[in-house]
């Protein structure tokens, strides 16, 4: 039965974000006032910062996941920059383990968050330490071919060394079309490999520029927008058992065959396909 | 009472880290296994806390007034353990939500009742242990006799761990924990297994269990630490077992006769033992006591007391033997005042029946002089107390005496000579002493006590007359009320049935419908006076 190694520091998981640092990337966010790159950055960062929270301990970080953030663009000659986007101590670390994204932050910027008192309903401002790994950034075109090979070859030499490990999960999150050719080639040569409890998975996020409803791991290509939508459902894996499972259990209503793919989504709508694409693991809930 | 061994192996051996926990006394005669969640911050330490506390004062979660108490002494514990200036910007998040633990604890006492769902390997002289406590989450206590698994509490199958368990935390959270504890409490012969294990460890055993493969306990038992090592990392290449940190708690119950003869154990110093979650595996309980054990330092249990109290002597070890038939008591010859079920000191003569005069409510007559003898005192006018004839009444009578008596009494019942009653022994058992005069006089004469129930009862009767009252007026005044309202109809309908004839002729139109109106009004008006003069003749009646 496929996916279902238990991760443990023996079999580690692998998480990788292939992130558009293209130019339309600094367009607002659909329903937002903030630049999509600045809230993608937000929304990284504080997945990698719950993910070190989860995995800290008495004894500090607990070493059972590997996590690689990579960015791709073009410069001004229209060269693919296919480079990983982690700042500070582990910049240009194409593979990092928790411990070192826990131990090694860029910067930790003071935030004030506000907390409702559930007795009261008063509102208190609570200073909070938020972590920074990753800053934005917006430049030239969207080399996604470019980018699923880097992939590829990373993922290549990650797998030769956790053979038996739970499959690496890679999470794409773009807001547009290819411009170095057609994707899904490249997808499926990742989606290829695999591990002994399973093939890679790829999960592909659509960042919306306009207030449109969005939508999330659709089951079938029927009426969907348009071609970017295709071929982002065509390059999405089907969401395994456990992830279907959990994502039903947190009341998705989701079909039979539904694929790891967001279109038009929104900086709720990101936050949630991040947890459903890499929580559901076993070990990790 | 119980011997046991501990072993935990963690999840990563090379790290080292053990959330497990667990603690046996034999002072307290508590066994306890806590399993720390993985995902919470400084959940060993809450783990082994937990233990501790339940070693020291043994809770009771359905306590709603102490156990709060208890557990909030224990939170208290675990704050104050942890500096709280020195952790890391990753650590400050957690510590609001706290640590988290699955709980299972038992408590082993010998018991002096017998399961009715005794099997039939049991003997009949083995001693009874009682063992009740409480499993909250997924870490379980499982119940082996032999070599079958009899319960296992509170997760049955082993398909049913799941990753979102019951668990006890470290920070109040509001949650109210009582409804999730599950009641350990039951009955078991000598030579039981009592398993507590880690949830990861129980969903083995109950795979391996429901696949007819239970673990040899006894094997398990020999085992070093360094080999249930070696088996907790093969079952987990196996995929048998998922990898996490696996403790497992081994307690054999049994009498120290019985435990010295099995394990060739001597009963160790009162103390808590317990594992050092630092290392790979938990101390061997170690049969190596001191060869001479001091009279002070041996386990004083109920166990002990029975024994020394019953034999001073060491007792051989009883082998097993099968259950020899019940011997049936042969028949004795039983006094007929043993029969009542009295308990009686001195021993009464049984009183001859024909004394009795066959009925037990007759006292015991007193003799009647000789002269009575006679067939003149036979006559019909006799008193009633010539009902219990002497023996000399039966005396042969010459058949002029026979005659005599029949035409003076056709039916000299107390002439018949009285056949003996069987005594039927619910009459038996009525059988009192002779009361004396006095006694008799007490009986016969209304005692104080009597006399509010006689009152009641005249009270009730007259509640009764006064209830026979009220409703037989209820009743006539219904009809007054229907009579009167039919009157008032009547008189109305007459009276408006005048009304207009009178009007018809005040207008002039004298005819035959003003004068049949004027008439049918007049016979309604004074039919409903008739009715109603009638009535009140009635009532004068009356």
């Amino acid at each position: 039965m496929p996916y279902k190694m238990e991760i443990s520091r023996q079999n580690k998981a692998c998480f990788l974000f292939l992130l558009d640092q293209s130019y339309s990337m600094c367009e607002p966010l659909g329903g937002s006032p903030q630049r999509k790159c600045d809230e993608l950055c937000n929304a990284i960062n504080s997945w990698l910062q719950n993910m070190t929270i989860r995995a800290s301990g008495d004894q500090g970080i607990k070493d059972w996941m590997d996590i690689g953030v990579f960015g791709y663009r073009t410069n001004s000659y229209g060269q693919p920059i296919i480079a990983p986007v982690l700042q500070g101590p582990l910049a240009g670390s194409p593979i990092v383990s928790i411990r070192d994204i826990g131990m090694n932050p860029a910067r930790i910027e003071q935030r004030i968050q506000y907390i409702q008192d559930p007795t009261t309903g008063q509102m208190f401002e609570i200073p909070n330490e938020c972590p920074v790994w990753v800053d934005p950034c917006c430049e030239g075109g969207t080399p996604m071919c470019n980018m699923l090979y880097t992939a590829h070859q990373t993922l290549s030499a990650w797998i030769s060394q956790h053979q038996y490990s739970f499959p690496p999960i890679v999470v794409h999150i773009t807001d547009g079309e290819s411009q170095d050719g057609d994707p899904r080639p490249y997808a499926q040569a990742l989606t290829r490999l695999s591990t002994a409890d399973g093939n890679v998975l790829l999960f592909n996020c659509h960042l919306s520029s306009t207030p449109a409803p969005g939508f999330m791991f659709p089951a079938n290509p029927y009426g969907l927008p348009d071609m970017l939508a295709q071929y982002l459902y065509e390059m999405s894996s089907i969401l395994p058992e456990p992830f279907f499972n959990h994502a039903v259990a947190e009341g998705l209503p989701l079909q039979r065959g539904a694929r790891g793919m967001a279109f038009n989504a929104d900086m709720v709508c990101l936050i949630q396909f991040l947890n459903m694409g890499t929580q559901a693991a076993p070990g990790l809930r | 009472m119980f011997v046991f061994k501990g072993f935990s192996h963690p999840k990563d051996p090379q790290n080292g880290v053990n959330e497990d926990a667990w603690r046996a006394d034999d002072l307290q005669n508590v066994v306890v296994v806590s399993d720390g969640a993985s995902s919470s911050l400084f959940s060993s330490s809450w783990s082994n806390i937990l233990c501790q506390s339940v070693i020291e004062c043994v809770p009771d979660p359905m306590d709603h007034f102490n156990f709060p108490k208890w557990l909030e002494s224990v939170r208290e514990k675990w704050i104050n353990g942890i500096d709280v200036n020195n952790l890391s910007w990753y650590q400050k998040p957690k510590m609001a939500s706290g640590a988290f633990a699955t709980l299972v604890w038992a408590t082993i006492d010998q018991s002096f009742e017998i399961p009715n769902d005794l099997d039939d390997d049991v003997p009949m002289d083995s001693p009874f242990f009682r063992i009740y406590g409480y499993a909250l989450g997924d870490a379980c206590f499982l119940h082996f006799h032999s070599g079958r698994l009899v319960r296992s509490i509170p997760v049955v199958r082993s398909e049913d761990f799941d990753s979102t368990p019951s668990l006890i935390g470290s920070v109040n959270l509001g949650v109210d924990l009582t409804a999730s504890f599950v009641p350990i409490d039951f009955i078991a012969p000598e030579g039981d297994w009592i398993i507590l294990a880690t949830d990861a460890m129980s969903q083995w055993i109950l795979s391996q269990c429901e696949n007819g493969s239970a673990p040899d306990w006894r094997e398990f038992w020999n085992q070093t630490p360094e080999q249930y090592g070696e088996l907790v990392e093969r079952i987990r290449q196996e995929h048998q077992i998922r990898i996490d940190d696996s403790t497992v708690l081994l307690c054999c119950i049994g009498s120290d006769v019985y435990l010295d003869r099995e394990f060739n154990v001597v009963t160790p110093t009162p103390e808590i033992h317990q594992e050092d979650n630092r290392f790979a595996s938990s101390p061997e309980y170690k049969p190596e006591a001191p060869a001479q054990p001091a009279p002070s330092a041996k386990t004083v249990s109920v166990s002990d007391v029975f024994l020394d109290f019953q034999d001073a002597a060491p007792i051989p070890p009883v082998p097993p033997r099968p259950i020899p038939p019940i011997p049936q008591p042969a028949p004795e010859p039983v006094p007929s005042s043993s029969k009542t079920g009295f308990h009686q000191t001195t021993e009464i003569p049984p009183l001859p029946t024909e004394e009795l005069g066959g009925n037990s409510d007759f006292r015991r007559p007193n003799p009647l002089p000789k002269s009575d003898v006679n067939p003149a005192n036979f006559a019909p006018t006799s008193k009633p107390a010539a009902r219990r004839p002497a023996p000399a009444q039966r005396t042969m009578q010459t058949p002029a005496q026979q005659r005599t008596t029949s035409k003076a009494s056709p039916k000299p019942t107390a002439s018949r000579p009285m056949a003996p009653r069987r005594i039927h022994p619910s009459q038996e058992q009525r059988i009192e002493p002779p009361k004396s005069d006095e006694e008799e006089y007490k009986v016969a004469q209304p005692q104080p006590e009597d006399k509010p129930k006689m009152s009641a009862y005249m009270a009730d009767l007259e509640r009764r007359k006064r209830e026979e009252i009220e409703q037989e007026e209820q009743r006539k005044r219904e009809q007054e009320s229907k009579f009167g309202y039919q009157f008032q109809k009547g008189m109305a309908e007459g009276i408006q049935d005048m009304k207009e004839g009178i009007s018809e002729l005040w207008s002039g139109s004298v005819g035959e419908q003003a004068k049949e109106a004027v008439k049918k009004g007049t016979e309604r008006v004074t039919r409903f006076f008739g009715r109603l003069f009638k009535k009140d003749k009635d009532k004068d009646k009356e």
